[in-house]
């Protein structure tokens, strides 16, 4: 036993590991930047660097592979057990040790990041005439959801979530059935497709589901940019008791949630991107966009908003490298439209907007690593004056 | 990309307009397509001086018209100046001077250079007498000017990757004919006279009873004759219809005609300050402004006459300068009221001295220096000139550099040619500081490549892209502690790993004419530098690259998103730590760490250009057409240096035998 941890101690301390795992970690980090060509920036990211391991395919050959997520977990083990613990702790080694501490606390930020962070975005419109002047939460990019609420007669509305993760990446033929004691009916998800579009059945083609009055689900190619995907799926709300099943088509492009009436009760089911709340309201009050003298090319886009929390306001400016951070949220000047607007029209303005309890981290990390190759890069420079100087000498 | 090319092909439907311009219609001295018409005339040194340091608006930023001249015939002809056919140079400024005011002529200058005939044969012209790449004059190819807009019009529409060379070749033809038709028309205004003989008194009375007036006297009289108008019409726009509006109409439709061509050049200083009116003015729009802004714009109509001066003494060099010279006067003053002119001059300074190319023939002589002194190592004299020449050398691009970041008041590095000379001018930098401490010759000879290689590498890029090279930047990189501290620093990340590839070239040709064994301790040493090369890159790169995360998180709120560009500098952080772990662990030697620091030359290479070609990610800006083939050859070269060192190092270790007897150092010992 002894024997085992002692081995394995030597491997997870190993230069042999360190050089495989950096060898893999390149290799990963080019294939990805390679296919960004080809797919999704978002795609590539679950394929290659959230995964723990994947199949690469080329010229019909696969290639297993481990994937990122995986290699950083052993990189830091690795460096834990070789670089920090086991290290022959001299001076000469100080800057080392110091530049292996804050890579590791580099990656542990990258974990908490990647398991607690929240990233979407909230956009606002000038005047509030064409979509929310003023939004107190945020929308994942990727990520969706289902709502299912209850719309008392006296007002108020009680919401039941399932998350995405639950759903999105079903096998077309494979459905899904969420319960609630709180509900009367079952929920079935079907059929889900990460980007379609709902037509009516004769312009289908063959190529859709099964017809809901008059319109099918069609599924699409995935978008290059996957936050221009629109996802759709069927839904069954099966009354519980062997009561009455109610079919419909949930489309992410849909403005208005499918309304179902059970006896007294009414309640609305929607698909849309996954909403996180902010403890604050933001008010857009003005968007602009200055763009170099004479030309097209902008120089700067900034939002004039106001930041509305427990009765108190603040105007604040948000421009490209002046976020406003707040809370535990940092919102991001990120997007504005339309592109072609026509001087006077309301313009929108896209923020995006963060979560991320690791957010200070990486500074920090980047400090100690400077300080630790500093270090290091000194005493070797000293070292190899003193051996010229010696051969010189000689 | 399929906005560019939209807008491309609006440009040149705007183009196609252009040929309406009297000049460029033929209604000016045309020249015999027989006889190219030799320069009839000269400017005075003092005028072009002077009009080179006239300021501009240009691309969103204010410049001396040297730099709009420099590069517009670098665009159109792929140099600085011209020889005309009696051998008398013609610099850009001397060049744009003749399209302005003497079009007729410099439609017979031979400027366009066509790389291929075949865009020729493409636009159906015929090209008799001539080589397949050669230089045309304006009035050669102006048969065809229809066809060729026609034809980049549709080119324009197929994406830039897909155009074939004929494609590509007719779009850069039609351009460079839009540029110099915008050029050559632009004064067509000044030339223009308006006769009154058969306007009415009461308009002409506007006019002093002259019998013509110019551009200038209508857009000074703008507010005289829009109250004719309004008594004329008794206070309604429409309705009226009489000898005075009838004249009154026809006189503003010429001007708006006459002046519509006059945009290219923004002339004139706004009124006011930079920050309530950045946007300067053209004679197109001071005309506009003229009839409808709410502020006084008397100066610059002032200067508008004074346009006109210059055209009418065009041909008497002592008038012309009187003339250029109360027009420089003018505006220099009202650009310094808006405290927009003072690092024009310096600018003007910086092409002067033209000390990136003074540069660039310093490090070929310290070069040719460092080369005489491997044959004659004794010749202290030549090893400390060599040493001289490129510190020299290294002083001028250091210069021009600052100069830069004066005029721009930016970091060193904010554009992919700013990084070639920074990589240079800190690569170099590092090889004499190197070489001071071993004093071996190895990093002078290297720095002595990579100053030659750099700055000639800058300056056929500057060349291939013929773009102004200090432009404004896009919203996001408009910070210049962010372009002072992550774009440095991974900037010196690139030189470190060019430079320990230089060096390891060296071990490897060493390697193979057997040095590991004849001078050990000559491949030590370059053992040593290339380690602590690496080092240093390490350390830079790595910075560099959580640096640019951290800003990354600021601008767009996330510390990585594998974009291409990021994963590029990581790339070279993982291979350095590679290299520098096999090297502790005992994986490599000498030889393998001359190797894999090759390979790691390659990831810079790839980092630094090659993910611009992928043309996708948030670096988009980053992307420069052209440099394709350049990559492929460094990778083709490399590739069989590779391939040399992976046959060398094997049948160096099978002569070595099992145990292996080349003289390393021993593995677990960093060097």
């Amino acid at each position: 036993m002894k024997r085992l941890l002692n081995g394995l101690l030597a491997l997870f301390s190993s230069y042999g590991l360190a050089v495989t795992l950096l060898f893999f970690l390149f290799v990963l980090t080019f294939l990805g930047t390679w296919e960004q060509r080809f797919t999704s920036l978002y795609e590539v990211q679950r394929q290659f660097f959230d995964s723990t391991w994947l199949v690469y395919r080329r010229f019909g050959v696969p290639i297993p592979l481990p994937g990122v997520y995986l290699l950083l977990t052993l990189l830091s083990i690795n460096l834990i057990v070789g670089g920090i613990v086991r290290i022959r702790k001299s001076s000469a080694t100080f800057g080392i040790l110091i530049a292996h501490v804050g890579i590791v606390t580099m990656l542990a930020g990258g974990l908490i990041e990647y398991h607690s962070s929240q990233k979407g975005h909230m956009t606002l419109h000038e005047n509030g005439q064409r979509g929310p002047q003023q939004a107190d939460e945020f929308k994942s990019y990727h990520e969706w959801e289902i709502v299912v609420a209850e719309i008392p007669r006296q007002g108020g509305v009680i919401e039941l979530v399932i998350p995405g993760k639950q759903f999105i990446d079903l096998r077309p033929e494979a459905t899904a059935t969420f319960v609630s004691d709180e509900l009367p009916f079952d929920v079935t998800v079907s059929r889900v497709a990460r980007n379609s579009r709902v037509v009516p059945a004769s312009q289908a083609r063959g190529g859709g589901g099964p017809v809901i009055d008059g319109f099918t689900l069609v599924d699409l190619p995935q978008m290059k940019e996957a936050e221009q995907d629109s996802a759709g799926l069927y839904v069954t709300l099966s009354e519980k008791n062997g009561g009455a099943r109610h079919d419909a088509i949930l489309w992410a492009m849909q403005d208005l949630p499918w309304v179902v009436e059970m006896g007294a009760r009414t309640y609305s089911v929607d698909l849309s991107r996954r909403r996180w709340k902010v403890p604050f309201s933001i008010v857009l009050d003005d968007f602009r966009k200055v763009d170099h003298p004479g030309t097209m090319m902008p120089a700067s886009f900034e939002s004039d908003v106001t930041k509305i929390e427990g009765g108190a306001t603040e105007r604040i400016n948000i421009s490209m490298n002046r976020p406003l951070r707040h809370a535990g949220y940092t919102l991001f000047q990120s997007g504005w439209g339309p592109q072609n607007a026509a001087p006077g029209t309301p313009l929108f303005s896209t923020f995006s907007v963060v979560r991320n309890p690791a957010d200070s981290v990486p500074l920090w990390s980047c400090y100690v690593i400077a300080a630790g190759l500093l270090i290091h890069f000194v005493q070797k420079l000293v070292r190899h004056i003193q051996a010229e100087n010696r051969r010189a000498t000689a | 990309m399929r906005t560019h090319t939209l807008l491309a092909a609006a440009a040149l439907a705007a183009a196609a307009a252009l040929v309406t311009s009297p000049i460029l219609a033929g209604e000016g001295p045309v020249a015999d397509a027989a006889s190219p018409v030799v320069r009839a005339h000269s400017w005075l040194p003092e005028t072009v001086k002077l009009l080179e340091e006239l300021p501009v608006q240009d691309d969103g930023r204010i410049k001396p018209l040297r730099t709009v001249a420099d590069f517009q015939l670098l665009k159109i002809r792929g140099t600085r100046s011209h020889r005309t056919p009696d051998g008398v140079k013609v610099k850009a400024a001397e060049w744009l001077l003749d399209v302005l005011f003497h079009p007729e002529h410099a439609k017979t200058q031979e400027v366009f250079t066509i790389a291929d005939d075949a865009v020729l044969h493409a636009v159906g012209l015929g090209h008799e007498g001539k080589k397949r790449r050669d230089r045309y004059a304006y009035f050669e190819l102006e048969p065809a000017f229809t066809r060729i807009m026609t034809l980049a019009q549709e080119y324009a529409h197929v994406e830039a990757q897909n155009r074939d060379t004929v494609q590509q070749g007719v779009l850069t033809l039609a351009t460079n004919m839009r540029d110099f038709a915008e050029l050559a028309s632009f004064l067509d205004f000044a030339r223009r006279r308006y006769p009154t003989a058969e306007w009415p008194e009461r308009l002409t009375g506007i006019f002093g009873g002259r019998t013509e007036i110019r551009t200038s006297d209508a857009v000074a009289a703008s507010w005289q004759l829009h109250g004719l108008r309004l008594v004329e019409t008794d206070g309604h726009q429409h309705g009226a219809d009489t000898d005075v509006t009838r004249a009154l109409d026809g006189l503003l439709k010429d001007l708006s005609r006459t002046t519509f061509a006059a945009n290219r050049l923004a002339l004139f200083p706004a009124p006011g300050t930079a920050d309530a009116r950045p946007t300067w003015m053209s004679p197109a729009s001071l005309t506009e402004q003229a009839f409808t802004a709410d502020v006084p714009v008397e100066g610059q109509i002032e200067m508008l006459g004074i346009l006109e001066d210059m055209t009418d003494s065009a041909d008497d060099p002592a008038a012309f300068h009187e003339a250029a010279k109360r027009f420089h006067d003018a505006s220099v003053a009202l650009a310094t009221g808006r405290g927009e002119y003072e690092k024009v001059p310096v600018e003007v300074a910086y092409y002067r001295a033209d000390l990136m190319h003074w540069s660039l023939l310093a490090f070929g002589l310290a070069f040719l220096l460092t080369a005489w002194t491997w044959t004659a190592p004794r010749l202290k004299a030549v090893v400390i000139g060599s040493q001289g020449v490129m510190w020299v050398a290294l002083a001028l691009a250091t210069a021009g550099i600052t100069m830069r970041c004066i005029i721009r008041s930016r970091p060193p590095v904010s554009t992919l040619y700013e990084t070639i000379l920074f990589v240079t001018a800190v690569g170099v930098l590092v090889a004499l500081i190197s070489e001071r401490i071993g004093r071996r010759g190895i990093s002078r000879s290297v720095g002595a490549v990579l100053g030659f290689g750099g700055m000639f590498l800058a300056n056929r890029y500057e060349m291939h892209e013929a773009k102004d090279t200090m432009p404004n930047l896009v919203a996001v990189l408009d910070t210049n502690f962010w372009l002072a501290t992550h774009v440095t620093t991974v900037t010196i990340g690139y030189s470190a790993g060019i430079l320990a590839a230089l060096i390891s070239h060296v071990y490897v040709g060493g390697s193979m004419f057997g040095l590991e064994r004849r001078a050990p301790q000559f491949m030590k040493s370059l053992t040593r530098t290339t380690y602590g090369v690496l080092c240093f890159g390490l350390l830079f790169s790595v910075v560099g690259t959580i640096l640019g995360g951290i800003w990354a998180n600021d601008s767009w709120g996330r510390f990585w998103g594998w974009d291409p560009k990021e994963n590029g500098a990581l790339l070279i952080c993982l291979w350095e730590l590679i290299i520098l772990h096999a090297r502790m662990g005992g994986y490599i030697r000498d030889f393998g760490l001359a190797v894999m620091s090759i390979i790691g030359g390659l990831v810079v290479v790839f980092s630094w250009w090659g993910v611009n070609l992928l043309g996708i990610g948030l670096h988009s800006y980053g992307f420069t057409t052209g440099v394709m083939g350049v990559l492929l050859i460094v990778g083709s070269i490399e590739g069989v240096v590779l391939l040399a060192a992976g046959v060398h190092g094997f049948l160096r270790s099978r002569a070595a035998g099992p145990t292996g007897a080349t003289p390393t150092l021993p593995p677990g010992v960093p060097v």
